[in-house]
């Protein structure tokens, strides 16, 4: 048993003959799955830090086979918060939320390496799924950038080549995972600028990479305005955002499923929408979510219209943090920003709603008590984009193909 | 025989021989699955072929005490009580057993329980320093300071600019 499991534990970059020929503690020699099952019980800190252990240890943490047992046990324990902020550069900011302290407490914010350096000086963020960061570059036709903070490799995807007599207007962006078919893809919808001389360039076309065969492929036009500049919900393997509707002020759920590349209008619930712009997606305990102003609304069974309900008003507060002097400049977006006042970003443990108020604070909301909490983080600008990470050890390397 | 219908036999790896209710014994996977793949034999002993009589003895009283619990707190509370009985398990357990456990419990695929003694193992590196988790587990560092420092310098990587604290 010892020598057979010996050889399954370490099929990574690691010197094999080197790590086999130590002598090994039994929780190394355990079953690969029952190994790799406990170490992927470990808070993300510890998980690093045991790295240190030994080569064995070092290299079970660094394979890929480990990255994926732990980012589905990572999404439930380790809640990460990335800040985004894009002035006077752009900065990522990562913050751990550790829930397990008192009513949940985030930690000091520590500023991310950007590992592109000179080719990517400013950033756009596309998304984060399953511990990678997914980067646009605004200056250079929207290139994208991959990256896991904590594991290396670090990758620019392909350029693409659009309508090349056709002035782009905006893009709108999405980037996930599909549970069954475990594929990462990029979604990349491109809007181009309407002139009166122009039809054919005017249709918006969408176009997808996969990470298995990283090229672009364009997929055809696509009939829904979707508003951008990214998709802020993943569930189901399907990526979802806000469009347009015809004339009103009212918006669409479009869904795009990553396996089959549809996309997809999903039914909505009934709701007030005073202000066009207060309206926002989000992913609640699995499940899609609606914000409306200060509404929540949650379908607890995907594409059933019955199955909306709204579950969380949440109250008027203005947290003490708050301040309104020191703002940056105005900046204006190519792609539009998610600017709504009250953004939700996901639900807590104790079942408590974290979100963003006006850019500037971290609120978490009780609906049982109608509390509410302001989360002072220490080390963040003063201006941010959060969105919520679970930080894993999958490499881009690994899930990436090509050169 | 002496058992009735709703007992079943587990026969350690020395032979020896524990009478289970089938209540509790359904909860080890392998066992569940032997019993239907002979379902109409009236023999009701299954052979856990690797597991010492020790382990036998400790998978029984974990699911004998799940199985009471959650009868005995139906409406609800179960969950809160369970964790209490699992503390007071464990605390019996040294280092030894827990290997030897865990190995008996993924073997006989008993859900509940590996989820109890995995997380058990993963607290003796949760939050502990690089030298405690070798000396408790026994392990010999085989890296050179070198390769240390650079290991370091991997989560290092991470951070711009900022102290190790």
């Amino acid at each position: 048993m010892a020598s057979s499991s010996s050889s399954e534990v370490c099929n990574t970059d690691t010197d094999k003959s080197q790590t086999q020929s130590q002598s090994t503690s039994w929780i190394e020699k355990l079953p690969r799955e029952v190994y790799f099952d406990v170490l992927s019980r470990l808070p993300f800190s510890s998980l690093l830090e045991s790295k240190l252990v030994s080569k064995r240890w070092h290299a079970s943490v660094k394979d890929p086979g480990f990255g994926n047992v732990h980012v589905v046990r990572a999404s439930e324990n380790n809640l990460c918060v990335l800040f985004f902020f894009d002035w006077p550069t752009s900065k990522l900011y990562l913050v751990n939320f550790d829930q397990r302290k008192n009513g949940g407490a985030l930690e000091t914010a520590k500023i991310l390496k950007n590992p592109f350096g000179p080719a990517l000086p400013d950033f756009e963020l596309v998304g984060s799924c399953n511990g990678l960061i997914c980067l646009y570059n605004t200056e250079s036709d929207d290139q994208l950038f991959v990256y896991n903070p904590f594991a290396t490799g670090y990758r620019m995807l392909p350029r693409m080549n659009t309508h090349s007599d056709s002035r782009v207007s905006r893009v709108v962006f999405g980037f996930g995972f599909h549970p069954k078919t475990k594929e990462y893809k990029v979604i990349r919808i491109v809007y181009y600028a309407q002139f009166n001389y122009d039809f054919a360039g005017a249709v918006p076309e969408a176009f997808v990479l996969s990470f298995s065969n990283p090229t672009w492929r364009n997929i055809g036009r696509i009939p829904h305005m979707l508003m951008g500049p990214t998709s802020e919900a993943l569930v189901n393997g399907k990526l979802h955002w806000l469009a347009i509707q015809g004339e009103t002020s009212y918006r669409d759920i479009v869904s795009f499923d990553i396996e089959t590349e549809e996309f997809q209008l999903v039914p909505q619930p009934d709701y007030d929408l005073v202000n066009p712009r207060d309206i926002q997606l989000v992913t609640l305990r699995g499940c899609l979510s609606l914000v409306v102003a200060n509404e929540i609304w949650v379908t607890k069974t995907y594409n059933v219209p019955a199955s909306w309900s709204k579950e969380i008003i949440i109250g008027d507060y203005v947290p003490p943090s708050y301040r309104l002097d020191m703002a940056p400049p105005f900046r204006r977006k190519k792609n539009g920003y998610q600017g709504k006042a009250l953004r939700v970003l996901c639900a807590l443990e104790n079942g408590e709603i974290l979100y963003q108020y006006h850019r500037r604070c971290l609120v978490s909301y009780n609906p049982v008590s109608q509390e509410f909490k302001d989360h002072n983080v220490q080390g963040l600008p003063i201006e941010f984009q959060a969105i919520v990470h679970a930080s894993s050890v999958i490499s881009v390397n690994t899930v990436l193909g090509g050169a | 025989m002496a058992s009735t219908d709703d007992k079943v036999i587990l026969k350690s790896s020395e032979g020896e021989c524990f009478e289970v209710d089938m209540a509790v014994a359904s909860h080890l996977q392998i066992v569940k699955s032997v019993l239907e793949d002979c379902e109409g034999s009236s023999d009701k002993v299954v052979s856990l072929f690797i597991v010492e009589a020790k382990y036998v003895a400790m998978i029984i009283e974990y699911y004998k005490n799940y199985v009471e619990l959650k009868e005995k707190h139906e409406e609800g509370g179960f969950e809160e009580k369970l964790k209490e009985f699992e503390k007071q398990f464990l605390e019996q357990i040294d280092k030894k057993e827990l290997k030897g456990l865990v190995m008996a419990v993924n073997y006989l695929n008993a859900p509940a329980l590996f989820d109890v003694v995995c997380t058990a193992i993963a607290k003796h590196i949760e939050n502990k320093s690089v030298e405690y988790v070798r000396e408790y587990f026994g392990i010999v560092n085989d890296f050179t300071a070198e390769e240390e420092a650079q290991i370091r310098e991997e989560h290092r990587w991470a951070y711009d600019g900022v102290n190790d604290d």
